[in-house]
């Protein structure tokens, strides 16, 4: 833990920027215990403690930014200094102000029991442990176990020349496990996960059982011919397609990367049966709390409503330049130029950006079950793997069916198929939702929290692998 | 700092081996937007890591506190790691011997950005940026510009002591063109070893002005055909991508071991050492010494000096990138495969430059030889098996080649093959190697490394899902 007052260091921060102009602080302090499996073993027993301050500076019409792992005075003043200097050159084009202080009812982020596990590796190696050892008793087809246990304990402040102050302390757990089962020369695989902030929901047993059954029920399958299936995705497969949708609707994604849902908000993109949102507020695993990573209250905020495109998440930045409310969705993420820093944890080194996130579908009402008897011909996917839009201006989506993959026959859940990959559209995909069931929380290791419900797509592209 | 370093190590007692990492780093990122600056941020962190193997298991602690008394944190931190495990243990780790050395490594740098004026540098940015917009069509330009500016002490208690400087500018430029089509992107970047030389010699202009003409001239093309099994000639930037996703790391001694198959997977060629899985022009190399590059180091994170690992020749696979522990369970040398993107991590096995041998055709022979297929430009996306068997990467551009000549652009183009199946068909390769640039995903925590790919135009066989 670190031996500095936060909250102390971010007003000395303030009080150097002051003669430069407004300024914001934003220190987070973060402890990761990871403990990480492969072969029926731990290979890694690993943890970070990273502390470090994240300094903007509002000089006239010009903003800058720096951070520094160096709190000291003169660390603080050299990285205020740059952000200055940067200030003086980035010139916004537009009005620009921080964000005023708003008052957020407190979200509960913080358990003391998942808390205090940063210091007991003890009993963290032994849910590993529990975890590996469940998975193999529950089959003796089960061959390899890996996948990690994370333990996140973090403390982040946000304080501005406005009058911001927030100060949030969180905890969390993150686990999977993938079970690897051995039917002869075949190995097929079956992956759970889990997060949450509270660790006495952690269920290794189950997490370990349920990744063992995936893996043995998916062995003995053939190939799928090329064509078009009903397709249906349980949530874990679901979120792949559900997570790029969402963060198309970011205005930095639509700028930069991907203009797939650029200047389209309004227009019906995905069937009606739909809805999806952000909730911030809910309780998760790290990127969750009452504020944003700019300490404005976090919002909840429909992003499609019945297929409808109905909003974009914004951070005080592109709000105030769009002319818009800000919707409390700045978050720090990463980028390689700054160290690649990509762990679970609160990211003092860059500046906010408003991303989708936390995301929770609206439950739809129809039962897996049901999707399987409504099914003429069609495929069901437990895990997607390497899901991507690989072209950015049209949509095209593809992903490989890796987990789970079953053969659905006149109703029937008729036997396993071998992985395969899908090659559709996203936006046709999206239109062709056609039942939604119930959302179940997920976390992913790209995705620290979501709630995500299984649906069926009446029409998507498969093909096997050709060899 | 070695002074530091050696404290730490002489107090410990009774570990097998140890490693202490000080790293300290001073970055800057920029981003232009059509002329305004979209970001300006300078980033200064400093911290160690101490990783320690003590009754056969590893333990691995990161700090930002630098000190002595922070270092012997880590240090008890890291025991306790290790101490849990070892209580479970069934196999004690092993790693194999490597030559200990002292050494100082200190690239060069022909025209250095380390000392210059943020303001120089922001002119920089905003010129090049401005270059994109050559013509009308160009509707956005993006120029990504950012330095690394590191600095790393490595001891480890068998007596290395080796200290690193390393000097990393990146230049990406992106532009959206606007046409009857719709709208395209077409982006080139440059990333080495060295100062503002690595981007074209110091002078990007021309090539910022070819990315604006090259998207303005996309946007008007027309839609790629789908062509199965067709002749696809890959020119040097796809093969990047291309060398990267589906010889880099299915290479990986770690993937190859298991060890990355709870979520990166694992690799299809498996215990297939010595046998032959290609065409005499299948041949591949993954080098840190090659000077400039990306990807260039001269010992990796456990202090193994650096060499070319021949990883396929002549389609025959001959080696794999390995740790000390990985090639002690293959029963090879080290061959410095191990890092970590930054003290905050855990090394793990990582390509360096991974690129395609060279061959004696030109790349207009391979053109003219050619009667029906499409020559692939650019890479945009990749989508690969977890086995890293069946894979689809999309282009940022194709030409129609028809009777030994380019006939026609063609956009939106999606190539689909799986792997021994492709390197069984290529058999055209050319002379051309250029080395590109690419930011490896891995690991968990996940971390983004550096690393250089590429090869020389290519012909095989492959399928184009387009239409």
């Amino acid at each position: 833990m670190t031996q500095y007052d936060l909250v102390e260091r971010a007003e000395k921060a303030l009080r150097i920027a002051e003669p430069h102009g407004k300024a914001e602080a934003y220190v987070a302090a973060n402890e990761l215990l990871s403990i990480r499996m492969a072969n029926t073993r731990v290979i890694e027993s690993k943890a970070i403690d990273d502390t470090g301050i994240g300094v903007r500076v509002l000089i006239g019409d010009g903003i800058g930014f720096s951070s520094t792992t160096d709190l000291t005075d003169k660390g603080l003043t050299r990285a205020v200094g740059d952000a200055a200097a940067m200030a003086r050159h980035r010139k916004i084009g537009f009005s620009y102000d921080l964000p005023h202080p708003k008052k957020a009812k407190a979200a509960q982020i913080y358990d003391k029991a998942t808390a205090g596990l940063i210091e007991d590796v003890d009993s963290v190696t032994e849910y590993a442990h529990r975890m590996m050892d469940a998975s193999a008793d529950a089959s003796p087809r089960v061959a390899e176990n890996s996948g990690i246990v994370n333990i996140l304990r973090f403390n982040k402040v946000v304080l501005n020349s406005n009058g911001v102050h927030v100060d949030e302390k969180g905890s969390g757990w993150s686990a999977f496990l993938t079970t690897t089962a051995q039917g002869g020369a075949e190995q097929r695989e079956g992956m759970v996960t889990g997060s949450t902030i509270k660790v006495s929901d952690f269920d290794p047993e189950r997490m370990g059982r349920e990744s063992a059954e995936m893996a043995v029920s998916s062995l003995g399958g053939g190939k799928i011919e090329e064509g078009d299936y009903e397709l249906i995705l349980l949530p874990s497969a679901a979120q792949c397609i559900v997570t790029e949708l969402a963060e198309c609707t970011s205005p930095p994604t639509q700028e930069g990367s991907i203009p797939l849902l650029r200047d389209r908000l309004g227009e019906q993109i995905a069937s009606d049966s739909f809805t999806l949102r952000m909730n911030p507020r809910r309780t998760g695993f790290s990127m969750v709390g009452a504020y944003d990573d700019e300490g404005v209250p976090a919002k909840e905020l429909t992003l499609f409503d019945r297929g409808v495109y109905k909003a974009s998440p914004y951070d005080s930045w592109y709000s105030q330049r769009n002319g818009l409310d800000g919707t409390g969705h700045g978050f720090r993420s990463t980028s390689m130029l700054t160290g690649g820093t990509v762990y679970h944890g609160k990211m003092y080194h860059v500046e906010p950006s408003p991303r989708a996130a936390c995301l929770e579908m609206e439950p739809g009402g129809s039962t897996v079950d049901e999707m399987i008897e409504s099914t003429e011909r069609g495929l069901m996917v437990g895990v997607i793997w390497y899901s991507r839009i690989m072209l950015p201006t049209r949509g095209d989506y593809t992903a490989i069916m890796r987990m789970g993959t079953m053969r659905v026959e006149g109703g029937e859940v008729t036997g396993p198929v071998h992985k395969f990959r899908l090659a559709d559209n996203i936006l046709d995909l999206s239109r062709n939702i056609e039942m939604v069931g119930d959302p179940e929380p997920l976390s992913h290791w790209h995705m620290p929290y979501g709630s995500i419900a299984p649906v069926k797509v009446s029409k998507a592209h498969c093909m096997p692998y050709y060899d | 700092m070695f002074d530091l370093c050696e404290h730490v190590l002489g107090s410990l007692k009774g570990v097998e081996y140890a490693d202490v990492r000080v790293e300290s780093y001073d970055n800057t990122s920029i981003t232009a937007m059509d002329g305004q600056l979209l970001k300006c941020l300078r980033y200064h962190k400093r911290g160690a890591a101490v990783r320690l193997l003590a009754r056969g298991a590893w333990g691995f602690q990161s700090t930002t506190d630098i000190t002595y008394e922070g270092l012997m944190r880590a240090v008890e931190s890291a025991l306790s790691m290790a101490y849990a495990e070892a209580r479970r243990l069934k196999e004690p780790v092993r790693i194999a011997p490597i030559k200990v050395c002292e050494a100082e490594v200190v690239p060069e740098v022909r025209i250095d950005f380390r000392g210059m004026a943020i303001d120089d540098v922001i002119d920089l940015t905003l010129q090049w940026n401005k270059a994109i917009k050559v013509c009308e069509g160009v509707a956005r330009a993006i120029t990504n510009y950012g330095t690394i500016s590191g600095d790393k002490y490595f001891a480890s208690s068998e007596g290395a002591r080796i200290h690193f400087v390393k000097p990393v500018p990146y230049l990406g430029l992106t532009a959206f063109g606007k046409g009857k089509g719709g709208i395209q992107s077409y982006s080139e970047d440059f990333g080495g070893t060295g100062g503002h030389e690595i981007f074209a010699g110091g002078d990007p202009l021309p090539v910022c002005e070819k990315v604006g003409r090259e998207a303005a001239a996309l946007a008007d093309a027309r839609q790629a055909p789908q062509m199965r099994d067709t002749h696809v000639i890959f020119d040097p930037d796809f093969m990047s991508l291309l060398t990267h996703e589906i010889v880099g790391h299915p290479s990986e001694g770690d993937r190859v071991a298991g060890r990355e198959a709870a979520w990166a997977g694992t690799a299809w060629w498996k215990g297939m050492e010595g046998e032959a899985v290609g065409s005499e022009y299948f041949t591949a190399y993954d080098d840190p010494t090659v000077e400039g590059t990306y990807g260039y180091y001269l010992y990796d994170d456990e202090g193994t000096p650096a060499r070319r690992k021949v990883l396929v020749e002549k389609g025959v696979i001959k080696e794999r990138m390995h740790s000390r522990e990985t090639a002690a369970m293959f029963g090879v040398e080290p061959n410095s495969g191990m890092r970590a993107n930054t003290y905050e991590y855990y090394p793990i096995i990582r390509m360096s430059n991974s690129f395609w041998g060279t061959g004696d055709w030109k790349p207009e022979e391979i053109i003219e030889d050619t009667r029906e297929g499409i020559l692939l430009a650019g890479a945009r996306s990749p989508s690969i098996d977890d086995a890293r068997y069946q894979w689809a990467i999309s282009s940022q551009q194709g030409w129609l080649v028809k009777d030994g000549e380019l006939t026609e652009r063609v956009k939106n183009c999606l190539v689909t093959a799986t792997s021994p199946v492709f390197f069984r068909s290529i058999d055209a390769l050319a002379d051309d190697t250029r080395m590109g640039t690419a930011n490896c995903g891995k690991g968990d925590p996940m971390q983004l490394a550096a690393v250089g790919n590429g090869g020389p135009h290519m012909r095989g066989v492959a399928t184009i899902l387009g239409g």
